[in-house]
């Protein structure tokens, strides 16, 4: 803090107030000096009039009658009087007084000094003094200028037997020398009346400062708080007791999308809806009556229109006497929150009723598979016993349909395992997977004479679900053999590209066009627009897509056009590129892979 | 010589069609239809090839597997589980070592015999004798 700077911040009623203090006491002291003066010319007047008692007492040791003779005056007999000058020596050295014996009137006797210093005799007497002395007849006592010089004097007439004047008297001090000390007293007084001012000054100017001080220091707490509130993301809000918002951060003008300028000093009546504002007050009301921090739930309309779902943390202020001068206030918005728990608890009930069609699937899988089983044991026996072609073509037909349920249920529930959970990547063997695959549709293979060459390098690792990739090459390799040429040949293959590693299966056989290319995916679909051929449930390419969506990669499919083959591709993540936080047991969103790249 | 088989399923379709396939392979079935039948017949003296359905009520599979350890009727025996796919596996912990192969149903009569005429030898096979 800089001293100037503050000195011109100093309170001025302050200041001023001293300074009036400063000028009562030297009026005062004015006064008092006044009488103090009053009193010394008293007494000095009394000085002469006892000097002059004096004065006569000497005089009329020596006689009692004056008179005048040859142009000496004589007293008694034959005391000269002119050039007496030890007759006034001796009064001033009793009495302290100046003193002068005028003849006629001229001093004649005198110690009072010109200029020079020599006595002052032969001068005349002059003034007021004069005119009473030797007009009037009659004494005079007061101040009069002797030789240029303020006295206090008292003359006396002298007269002669027949009763007239014929000289005067004088006795009188110096009124510089006389109001010496007063002058003194006078000095000292204004000395400490100035020292006293000063002070007085001294400590206005420091109170002021201090004063100033502190109002900055609360500037500042202020401010400070101000800026710890505004910094806060949560509303902040302070009301008064009669409910009046009297302080707010800018969470809260930013919330409710008004001002300071428009909250401030206004109640809940004069800024919210009628309802919302009969809820704040009665809650307000509430806490306003009872102890401790209120914690509820309610609603605010937001900036944007919209009406927020948010918690309330409210308490009253309370004065030493413990009533409520008001409260203070936070929001805290729930509404994301609530809408994550509802989220959260749709994900719940999604995957809990992923978890029952897994269920459901599973048994029904075995409840389908236990009456199956008597008809695929029975069926090839009876077929074995007749000889007649009729009954051996039906036994057939019931034997496909067996066969055709036995499929539907198995890549049902193929379908649903898949889809319900994300699997655990870990590194497998590419190779291994898919020879595990040819090794299940070894018969089919052979039954349509197709050879498969497995050009994938055995120490290729990819991120993956062993079971799931080898069901995943068992329904390419299965839909490759079904479709490819008879005696065709299957070729499977991987290649290195960037992160991933693609994958083809690639056949001779019939081909897709343009649109079937595009369908192959669908549940249920089927190449064969007719569905005659009753050995597929057209599920595999589904759970194709399922699995590679699970492995987090592309799968789609390529054919020059009908007649020319065709080549399913897919990419898995090579070992070493693992995308963060893989979750088992994930529910799988929809939407996961939907693109078919052509 | 050893031709005996045991089917234990609770479904008597399965059982009636496993007794006809083995019936027309000169084999000599014993139907159970629980794991306490099962059990039952194993503590009387049965001893062969065991045909063990997994999926069934009150005593599954494998808390037959179980009991059939615990109550030292393993020894002479071989045991084929017959499953669906996809069913729980969470209980075989500890009990594979004493399941020698697994059959998916539905299952074919020449896909069974195989199975039941290949562990048949191996049962009457003199190392498999002691």
């Amino acid at each position: 803090m800089k001293f100037p700077n503050a000195r011109d911040k100093i309170s001025l009623p302050l200041l001023i107030s001293a300074l009036t203090v400063a000028v009562v006491m030297m009026v005062g002291n004015h006064l008092m000096l006044d009488q103090i003066h009053e009193e010394a010319v008293r007494q000095a007047n009394r000085q002469q009039e006892n000097s002059m008692m004096a004065f006569w007492e000497l005089m009329n040791r020596r006689g009692r009658n004056f008179h005048i003779d040859n142009g000496r005056m004589i007293l008694g007999d034959y005391y000269v009087l002119n050039g007496a000058n030890e007759l006034t020596d001796k009064i001033f050295c009793i009495t302290g007084s100046r003193a002068t014996i005028f003849m006629g009137d001229t001093r004649v006797a005198t110690n009072v000094l010109k200029e020079d210093g020599t006595r002052a005799l032969g001068t005349k007497l002059a003034g007021a003094a004069y005119d009473a002395i030797f007009k009037e007849g009659v004494r005079y006592r007061g101040e009069a200028d002797i030789l240029g010089a303020p006295y206090f004097t008292a003359y006396d007439p002298i007269r002669d037997l027949n009763g007239k004047v014929v000289g005067a008297l004088f006795v009188g001090v110096k009124q510089s020398e006389y109001l010496a000390r007063y002058d003194r007293i006078n000095v000292k007084i204004g000395i400490i009346n100035g020292a006293l001012a000063a002070v007085f000054v001294l400590c206005a100017v420091i109170l002021g400062l201090n004063r100033k001080r502190a109002e900055n220091e609360i500037k500042r707490q202020l401010n400070f708080q101000q800026q710890l509130m505004d910094t806060i993301p949560s509303p902040i809000f302070s009301k008064d007791a009669q409910g009046r918002y009297n302080l707010c951060n800018k969470a809260f003008q930013g919330y409710v999308g008004l001002s300071r300028e428009q909250l401030m000093g206004h109640s809940v009546y004069d800024l919210w809806e009628p309802e919302l504002a009969q809820k704040y007050h009665d809650m307000d009301q509430e806490i306003m009556e009872s102890p401790g921090i209120q914690v509820y739930e309610s609603q605010v309309g937001h900036a944007d229109g919209s009406v927020r779902d948010v918690i309330f943390h409210k308490a009253a202020v309370r004065d030493d006497s413990g009533a409520a001068q008001g409260l203070v206030g936070v929001i805290l918005d729930i509404t994301e929150r609530k809408a994550v728990e509802q989220e959260s608890r749709r994900l719940e009930a999604q995957k809990h009723h992923s978890r029952m069609i897994e269920s459901l699937m599973m048994q029904l899988n075995h409840d389908l598979n236990t009456p199956l089983t008597p008809l695929f044991a029975l069926i090839p026996m009876i077929r074995a016993k007749v000889s007649d072609p009729g009954v051996e073509r039906m036994l057939e037909i019931c034997q496909q349909c067996v066969n055709q349920i036995q499929g539907l249920a198995g890549k049902a529930f193929d379908l649903v395992r898949i889809s319900s959970s994300r699997p655990r990547l870990i590194p497998v063997s590419l190779c291994a997977a898919a020879e595990s695959a040819l090794g299940e549709i070894s018969s089919s293979l052979a039954e349509r004479g197709v050879i498969c060459c497995n050009a994938i390098s055995p120490d290729l690792q990819v991120l993956g679900s062993a079971d799931q990739l080898t069901l995943l090459f068992k329904n390419l390799l299965s839909n490759a053999v079904r479709y490819a040429a008879q005696k065709g040949k299957v070729i499977i293959s991987a290649e290195l590209k960037g992160a991933e590693v693609e994958v083809s299966v690639q056949d001779d056989g019939i081909g897709l066009d343009h649109e079937q290319l595009t369908q192959v995916f669908d549940e249920f679909y089927k190449a064969d627009t007719a569905r005659h051929d009753l050995n597929t449930q057209g599920l595999g390419l589904a759970i194709c897509r399922r699995i590679v969506a699970n492995h987090e990669g592309r799968l789609w499919a390529a054919s020059p056009g009908a007649g020319y083959g065709t080549t399913m591709f897919f990419t898995l993540k090579q070992v070493g590129h693992e995308s963060p936080a893989i979750v088992e047991d994930e529910p799988l969103q929809e939407n996961y892979l939907e693109s078919y790249q052509i | 010589m050893n031709r005996r088989v045991m089917i234990v399923d609770d479904n008597e379709y399965v059982r009636a069609s496993v007794d006809i396939i083995c019936e027309s392979a000169q084999l000599e079935l014993a139907s159970s239809a629980s794991g306490v039948e099962c059990l039952e017949q194993l503590q009387g003296g049965f001893r062969g090839v065991i045909l063990m359905d997994i999926m069934m009520p009150e005593m599954d599979g494998w808390d037959t597997i179980r009991e059939i350890v615990d109550r030292g009727l393993y020894p002479g025996n071989i045991i084929v589980m017959l499953t669906g796919m996809g069913e729980p596996d969470s209980k075989m912990e500890g009990l594979q070592e004493y399941v020698s192969d697994y059959m998916t149903k539905p299952f074919g009569p020449e896909e069974l015999l195989d199975s039941i005429e290949y562990y048949l030898t191996l049962l009457n096979a003199p190392a498999d004798h002691d």
